[in-house]
């Protein structure tokens, strides 16, 4: 009696039934469910409110509100991509489920470690800025080692970090003559300030093309390259990562690393654009603005959910709703309001607005 | 019959060493260094009095009215962290209140209406911070994120950014400030509010219910706590700390200002978690809370009483809240 060898793959019925028990198990979803299930969809809808409030604002008032012209448009070109760089870096730690609060830290050493290297130390100008790269690394490989290793929780590890290199900034920024810590200023050579801040076309500079470069390659990091798969599940949930044989530490480590570097590079360019290093930029609560640019974004605070799109756009949002509160003449005041009132409602929004969309609740 | 199990259960558990059970409290580690850290600066400051002058009245004077500021915030922090939530927004609270206080003083009302209006500003914020956590589920690091930029402005809405002199009757600055049989009051008032932190923490439901809900909501829910009615409390008590903290501070620096307090909310959460205050809440005691908040400026003290460069400061102090963490995490790990 020849018995036939068992197919190997599903048979055709087979396919049949599991495709009709996917369609009672699963309710398909419409487009708008969908759209809201992704972690950008609020900020999304929240900046085509904006766009759309500043082009009626524009027709209405065309001679008072000048937020579409060039020189506006330039400003904002050079201000966002400072901080969605230091956001992109906290949002793919965030998504691996870690902080970094050291990030105002690292962005003001690093540059100064490089402008110190360069002006007074007399090193050449590569070397310089690949020691104050290698430094932003050991930075983030540090606050790794100790989250990783001595199972400090990452908040802390991080604020360590940053009493520490608020300490660093003073020792080397006080300055021989004065004695008191000063600031400082990179000359750096002229093909470095052009590709760092140079302008291109426009209200475009070359910042904006770096934003453009972080955030395709975070993107693609996250979302088409094994490592983010790596993120997410280690922020969503580490021991279920840990079982299927990733190695969470290590990406943790990566990440902060990732991180550092990142805000690293958006100092030197702001070094760059305003020429100067003080070291009080390690007092001006740039950590948290960060984290609020991600958190705005729909990026979860405990990791294993967030994108590009909407960490950029996060950090957009902060700076231009800053741009359009100066333009109407607003009094100071108001900024810091609109942004924690933003903050808390994108969040509420978020859970809400996802929960009915059948997204992860908070 | 009792000698039997007496017998039983002197084989099954095994009497601690005093060390063990002191190093199995939540505080345990750090304190054993504290007392260790004061012990030295002592013999040192005996040996050799000219150079590190330790013990000296003029030191003494400085760490107790530094401390306190400290604190008092990080005594509100504590509770709040017990009960599982964070606060970022007390820094708003701290020059808000204490504005509202100078204001009201100087619009010519008694100088204890000032502080109750002090006081019933920062319980309205700290309600507000709990209702936006409790009521939709966000967490507490983003609610006091955005309630930290918000009253933040508003204080300066309040001040448009100009300081306003406060020069209090004499019996209130001697009561906040003042110096009692050679105490400086604001330590008194340290000392006063660590009690009352510790009886409500451990003689009172209260306290259970802050690490009962710290602990585990679900299990606090479901033995019948009210967790939103206590997350508020505790909301409440952190910002009325505050406020305490920025009455006591204005009154000894004569001018209320609303410039921005960076760091005082990530100092105090420092401060707690050096003192084994679990990040995740329901673990935690108000010796800790002190003791992290006198290790934060004793070690600065250090620095500055042995002539070393101010960069160390902060290098020292970050370095040793991680330390402390470290100690800590050990200590969960092993008892």
């Amino acid at each position: 009696m020849t018995t036939t060898p068992k197919a190997l793959g599903p048979t055709a019925t087979d396919t049949q039934a599991i495709a009709s028990a996917a369609s009672t198990r699963y309710r398909t979803q419409n487009r708008r469910q969908k759209f809201m299930r992704n972690a950008s969809a609020n900020i999304a809808i929240l900046s085509v409110l904006i766009l759309a409030g500043t082009i009626g604002a524009t027709i209405a008032y065309p001679d008072t509100f000048n937020f579409y012209t060039t020189g506006n448009l330039s400003v904002l070109a050079q201000q966002i991509p400072v901080i969605a760089i230091m956001a992109i870096g906290a949002g793919l730690l965030m998504i691996a489920g870690e902080f970094d609060l050291s990030l105002a830290g690292v962005y003001t050493v690093c540059p100064f470690l490089a402008a110190l290297a360069f002006t007074q130390w007399g090193w050449p100008f590569l070397p310089a800025i690949a020691m104050s790269f290698l430094t932003a690394a050991l930075i983030g490989a540090t606050i790794g080692f100790v989250v990783n290793r001595l199972r400090v929780p990452s908040f802390i590890a991080s604020l360590g970090m940053m009493f520490v290199l608020r300490g660093i900034v003073r020792g080397i920024s006080i300055s021989s003559s004065t004695g008191q810590p000063g600031a400082i200023s990179l000359k750096p050579p002229v093909w470095f300030e052009w590709l760092m801040a140079g302008h291109l076309w426009g209200p475009f500079y070359m910042q904006t093309l770096w934003l453009a470069v972080f955030g395709v390659g975070a993107w693609y990091l996250l979302n088409r390259h094994v490592f983010g798969n790596h993120v997410f599940a280690t922020g969503g949930d580490p021991e279920a990562a840990e079982k299927n044989g990733i190695r969470t530490k290590q990406t943790k480590l990566v990440a902060f690393m990732i991180c550092s570097i990142c805000s690293a590079f958006a100092g030197l360019m702001q070094a760059t654009r305003i020429n100067i290093i003080d070291p009080g930029q390690t007092l001006t609560g740039l950590e948290l603005q960060a984290i609020a640019a991600c958190v705005i974004g729909g990026t979860y605070l405990f990791g294993g959910r967030g994108s590009v799109l909407g960490i950029t756009l996060g950090a957009v949002l902060l700076v231009t709703v800053e741009n359009i509160l100066l333009l109407i003449r607003a009094p100071g005041e108001f900024m810091p309001v609109f942004i924690g009132t933003i903050i808390i409602v994108s969040v509420i929004l978020n859970m809400n607005v996802g929960a009915a969309a059948g997204r992860r609740r908070y | 019959m009792n000698t039997a199990i007496e017998k039983a259960a002197s084989t099954r558990y095994t009497q601690k060493s005093w060390l063990d059970r002191v190093r199995a409290h939540p505080a345990g580690n750090v304190s054993l260094i504290f007392l260790g850290a004061i012990a030295i600066c002592v013999v040192i400051s005996l040996a050799v009095p000219d150079q590190f002058r330790f013990l000296s009245t003029a030191n003494v004077n400085v760490l107790t009215r530094a401390i306190p500021t400290l604190g008092i915030t990080a005594l509100g922090m504590g509770l709040l962290m017990i009960s599982g939530e964070f606060d970022l927004s007390i820094g708003a609270t701290f020059g808000l209140s204490s504005y509202v206080m100078v204001l009201c003083y100087s619009l010519g009302y008694p100088v204890l209406v000032g502080v109750a209006a002090a006081l019933a500003i920062a319980a309205v914020i700290g309600f507000i911070n709990g209702w936006i956590t409790v009521y939709y589920g966000i967490p507490s690091f983003i609610t006091t994120l955005g309630t930290l930029f918000i009253f933040r402005s508003g204080a300066r809405l309040v001040s448009q950014n100009k300081p306003l002199m406060f020069a209090p009757p004499e019996w209130f600055e001697f009561m906040t400030v003042g110096k009692f049989m050679g105490i400086q009051m604001q330590f008194v008032w340290f000392l006063v509010l660590a009690g009352l932190s510790w009886l409500i923490l451990n003689r009172h439901t209260l306290g259970n219910h802050f690490f009962a809900v710290g602990g585990n909501p679900m299990a606090a829910n479901q033995v019948g706590i009210n967790v939103p009615r206590t997350k508020i409390a505790a909301f409440v008590w952190c910002a009325l700390m505050a406020a305490t903290a920025g009455v006591l501070a204005i009154t000894r620096v004569k001018t209320a200002t609303t410039d921005p307090q960076v760091f005082m909310e990530l100092e105090a959460i420092a401060a707690c978690v050096m003192g084994g205050i679990a990040l995740t809440g329901g673990r935690g005691s108000v010796v800790g809370i002190v003791i992290g908040a006198v290790m934060f400026h004793l070690v600065k003290d250090v620095i500055l009483l042995a002539r070393l460069p101010g960069f160390y400061l902060d290098l020292f102090v970050g370095l040793v809240i991680v330390f402390g963490v470290t100690l800590n995490q050990v200590a969960k790990k092993r008892y």
